[in-house]
């Protein structure tokens, strides 16, 4: 597995509506291999290696949790509206990194801020209204001669590789590297494949919701993250999925209940190829599954995930193993015809 | 000022009390009927930096009716204003089961500190604007008929008497403050010094939430209340007046005390024989408050039956008997 | 006053005609073509044969309200809402059904009920409406089950530019749209007139699909706590400074370009303007933004205090320019070949 692409994928930085960085990346990387490719107007990337046989899309998303400043106070504080299912306790005191917006000169460099929280007597009552960034300005002067109003970070974080596992706050764009690596080395395909790269998962799946419109599939399989449910919690134990135990198989989440006939055709995919999976049912999580399914009077749509755990926090962590199967049943599925599924 | 036409005397007293007088003849006693004009409100204590409007209430008052209320601040000049209510975004789910207390409300009358400044005053009243709606059935239903209708009322009864030679001393009385500690009616029964006095002021009517047992109700006529604020024998000729006239009324059974003039005026000065009407009003002490205008027109003819029945007569034994 | 009649007639979430109504008498002589879709959707063409960009603006014509679910044995009307805060319901006034007939929202009286019982914030399932029927029976002549009561609220002016009405939300982006109907504008543009926002962005979930545009502006009433005590920061929007643009919300973001390209409009035409700062909420757009591959989506709205109550008020001010600016930017849209001209 090229864990330097995963790296790099991973480190960038691509608030939702600002996912520039990963959009050239990936439209570097296919450029050579795709037939096609387009950005669409949300700035989702739609790639196509054609083939005979019926559309089947692969959809991913570029984007991660963010901020957006939406006030800067006398004082040189910035108050901010978040992008995703994130928490009170999992964003203060998180590191965030500024986009560099307004574009210019000075601004190249990486600005850094801190998510801190307003003193509250009663702790119990502190939340999300009570939080700013502090980016270590000390006028509304100063602070917007470096950042605008509508100006988009994402939670700052090294991206770690060892050899066994990823933390990184863009590790949803591990979705996103198995596709760009299957579109990459697959041979022909005997389907007319979409790698589509969404924009804006965090805004309701807006990209995805988009895309699959243009693209309309005849099947559609997400590649997303799937909350691990073996962490230290008992409540949750009861359900399936654990780190380490392979791709899991979207049977539901919140959003969607898979197609049978793509949940049987991954995991027979699977099983052919010997490649390790689990299945995946999911309670209070959504994917970009969820819009496709129901798009177009009706998508037949299957899921891979990746799980992970500390899904909505700033330091989500996936083992390596789990990505690296997911990758094996992408390629083995992308050069699998599509055929008679429903 | 009603009262003049209907051959009254008008003046007011120096509580501020309005007190009509329809002499009778030389030697007889005097009769008063009160009802209280005033309403409950809001005062301004506070005009903040923003230019909204901070408020106590005089008068008892549930803060849950005032949100969302359109008012006017009788300043200056009258200014009109919301009480409006801060936006989701900033109401947690806890406080989103709490009532708004008056505390964390304010008036906007749409102007900055220095705008405002000029056209309202600390101590300024503000009451709710509300224009008088009519419901099925003749009922009406705004803002202060508690105890406006009482007033309507007392001139209902002015007017069937206006040819009426009465012998005793007739005193119709619209009283001050009473929402503030019934204190108006205190100064007018010493200034009359009535031998007897009728109250009409509002009574709990029924409503979803009131069951029947502890209300009376709409339409049902006036309700002739019988307690201890109230002399017995008055009770009595209120009833069999009703009864003799086909009045339709109901009894409204008050054991403790009525929290009305009567209460007051019953031991003003040497005391005072007190009857009281109630009639009957839905959602008192808020701006929706209903009535039925029979009830009204019904409590006048009382009154002024009441008032043709005692003539002639020795008031003191009419106490006695 | 075109925003008075708007405010006055009743069109609650599925019950919109009454609306629909002034806006189509309003606009017919000033639009090429107007339908009304399955969703009750109006949607309306100036200059369908224009060439250039086309953009279309996007209004909802419903209010949040009350519905009926029936009438109990004294003849009370029981009530549900959706999207009122019930806190806001004791002892207000409401027009039933399509024939207004006038209704109270009763309450318990004060000396009867105790200070915890007060503390305690009013719940819809507690309150009723009261016509002065004293019968089940006498007010089913007259209501039944399913209609709507909708908040009487009269349109008036008051303090400094300030006007107090209900359902500003979002009869003013009705306005403005009218506005630019009638006025002699030579682009193309396209009206749409929303059901449905209130219970869920639903008209506009018909109506999106229908619409294809090269970009979409979407006009609404929002959120605007500038009052007593609020820290600068929550105030969202304040009163005065102009229309509010649209930075995100829950299901839309609005780009970066055309917020630019709204702003640049605004300073070179003079006209104020602010950010909406929050990203809560979510508006029409969600739709326009997502639908057939998506759609670049504008949001401007005029700041609303007490939105969703019948004492809404906003500053007239802000209301004319947003009108001013909508005008401004689609000339300069067009002039720029849909900002593909931008210098």
């Amino acid at each position: 597995m090229n864990l330097e692409l995963l790296q790099k994928i991973c480190g960038l930085a691509a608030p939702s509506s600002g996912e520039g960085a990963v959009r050239d990346c990936v439209i570097d990387l296919l450029k050579d291999v795709a037939d096609e490719i387009k950005v669409d107007p949300l700035g989702s990337v739609i790639a196509r290696k054609k083939g005979a046989g019926p559309k089947v899309m692969f959809a991913c998303h570029m984007d991660q949790p963010s901020f957006m400043i939406n006030f800067i106070d006398k004082d040189g504080f910035l108050r901010f509206s978040h992008m995703g299912k994130l928490a009170f306790e999992q964003i203060r005191g998180q590191r965030v990194v500024f986009q560099n917006d307004p574009p210019g000169e000075s601004l190249r460099s990486v600005m850094t801020g801190v998510i801190a929280c307003e003193k509250i007597r009663d702790k119990q009552q502190a939340s999300m209204i009570h939080l700013y960034m502090d980016a270590g300005f000390r006028s509304r002067e100063e602070a917007e001669k470096h950042i605008a109003i509508g100006g988009l970070c994402v939670f700052a974080g090294e991206t770690v590789i060892d050899g066994r596992k990823i933390i990184s706050p863009g590790l949803g764009r591990a979705g996103a590297f198995v596709l760009a690596e299957t579109a990459k080395a697959m041979q022909s395909s005997p389907n007319d494949m979409y790698f589509v790269f969404n924009a804006q998962r965090e805004v309701d799946f807006a990209g995805a919701k988009a895309s699959v419109w243009t693209v309309s599939p005849d099947y559609a399989v997400c590649f997303d993250l799937a909350p691990s449910h073996d962490i230290p919690s008992p409540e949750i134990q009861q359900l399936p999925v654990r780190a380490g135990n392979g791709a899991a198989i979207k049977i539901k989440d919140s959003s969607v209940i898979c197609h049978p006939g793509l949940i049987h055709f991954i995991e027979d995919t699977a099983k052919e190829n010997g490649v390790r999976v689990q299945f995946e049912i999911s309670e209070s999580f959504q994917s970009g599954a969820g819009p496709v399914h129901t798009a177009n009077g009706g998508v037949p749509a299957g899921g891979v995930s990746i799980p992970a755990r500390g899904i909505d926090s700033a330091h989500p962590i996936a083992l390596l193993s789990d990505i690296e199967e997911s990758l094996r049943l992408a390629l083995h599925l992308a050069q699998k015809p599509f055929e008679n599924l429903v | 000022m009603e009262f003049a036409k209907y051959r009254c005397d008008v003046s007011a007293d120096r509580f501020g009390n309005v007190i009509a007088c329809k002499k009778g003849k030389q030697g007889g006693g005097k009769l008063m009927f009160a009802a209280h004009m005033d309403e409950i409100g809001l005062m301004v204590s506070q005009i903040d930096e923003q230019g909204f409007l901070k408020f106590s209430p005089i008068g008892g008052c549930d803060q849950r009716t005032l949100l969302s209320q359109e008012v006017i601040v009788h300043g200056r000049r009258d200014v009109f204003g919301v009480i409006g209510l801060k936006p989701p975004h900033l109401t947690s789910d806890e406080e989103q089961k709490k009532s708004v207390s008056i505390a964390d409300m304010a008036i906007d009358i749409g102007f900055s500190q220095e705008e405002a400044e000029p056209l309202v005053r600390v101590g300024d009243i503000v009451t709710v604007r509300r224009k008088t709606i009519e419901l099925r059935n003749d009922l009406l239903s705004g803002k202060s008929l508690d105890d406006k209708a009482g007033v309507a009322a007392l001139l209902e009864c002015a007017k069937n008497l206006v040819d009426y030679e009465n012998t005793h001393d007739l005193y119709f009385a619209a009283t001050a403050q009473k929402e503030a500690g019934i204190r108006g009616a205190r100064a007018a029964a010493f200034n009359v010094n009535p031998d007897i006095c009728v109250v009409v002021d509002a009574g709990f009517a029924k409503m979803p939430g009131l069951d029947a047992f502890s209300a009376i109700e709409l339409g049902k006529g006036p309700a002739i209340a019988v307690g201890p604020n109230i002399r017995y024998a008055i009770f009595e000729v209120l009833k069999e007046t009703a009864e003799k006239n086909e009045i339709m009324f109901q009894i409204d059974p008050i054991p403790g005390m009525s929290y009305t003039d009567a209460m007051f005026i019953q031991i003003a000065g040497r005391g005072v024989a007190t009857g009281l009407i109630s009639l009957p009003l839905k959602y008192m002490h808020t701006s929706v408050e209903t009535v039925s205008m029979k009830d009204v027109t019904r409590a006048g003819t009382l009154l002024s039956c009441f008032t043709r029945s005692l003539n002639s007569r020795d008031l003191e034994m009419v106490l006695c008997s | 006053m075109l925003l008075k009649r708007l405010t006055e007639s009743a069109g609650l979430p599925g019950f919109e005609s009454g609306v629909r109504g002034v806006i189509m008498a309003e606009i017919k002589a000033h639009v090429d073509s107007m339908r009304v879709d399955r969703m009750g959707n109006l949607i309306a063409v100036k200059n369908e044969r224009a060439s250039g960009p086309h953009i279309a603006l996007s209004a909802h014509m419903d209010e949040v309200g009350l519905a009926v679910k029936g009438i109990d044995s004294d003849g009370y009307l029981r009530v549900a809402s959706w999207g009122v805060d019930p806190r806001i319901l004791p002892a207000k006034t409401v027009l039933v059904g399509k024939n207004k007939i006038p209704g109270v929202i009763g309450f318990k009286p004060w000396r009867l009920t105790s200070e915890a019982e007060r503390d305690k914030a009013a719940k819809t399932e507690d309150l009723s409406i009261d016509i002065g029927a004293f019968t089940k029976e006498e007010a089913a002549e007259l209501v039944s089950p399913g209609d709507y009561a909708a908040f009487d609220s009269e349109f008036m002016e008051f303090g400094a530019h300030k006007i107090k009405a209900k359902a500003l939300d979002d009869r003013v982006g009705c306005a403005v749209i009218i506005g630019i109907l009638q006025s002699n504008m030579p682009y193309k543009i396209s009206a749409v007139f929303n059901t449905q926002e209130e219970v869920g962005l639903r008209g506009s979930s018909a109506s999106a699909n229908q619409i294809f545009a090269d970009l979409v502006i979407n006009l609404e009433g929002t959120i605007c706590a500038d009052t007593s005590g609020v820290p600068e920061h929550l105030r969202v929007t304040t009163q005065g400074m102009g229309p509010a643009i649209s930075l995100s919300d829950r299901t839309s973001v609005y780009f970066k370009k055309y917020r630019e390209a709204i702003l640049k409009t605004a300073r070179d035409n003079g006209i104020p303007c602010q950010f909406r700062q929050t990203g809560m909420g979510g508006t029409d757009s969600a739709n326009f933004h997502a639908a057939h591959g998506g759609a670049p989506v504008i949001g401007l709205a005029v700041p609303c205090r007490y939105i969703h109550s019948p004492v809404s008020v906003m500053d007239k001010r802000d209301f004319e320019n947003t009108g001013a600016l909508t005008a401004k930017f689609i000339e300069y849209f067009n002039q720029t070949g849909g900002l593909g001209r931008e210098s």
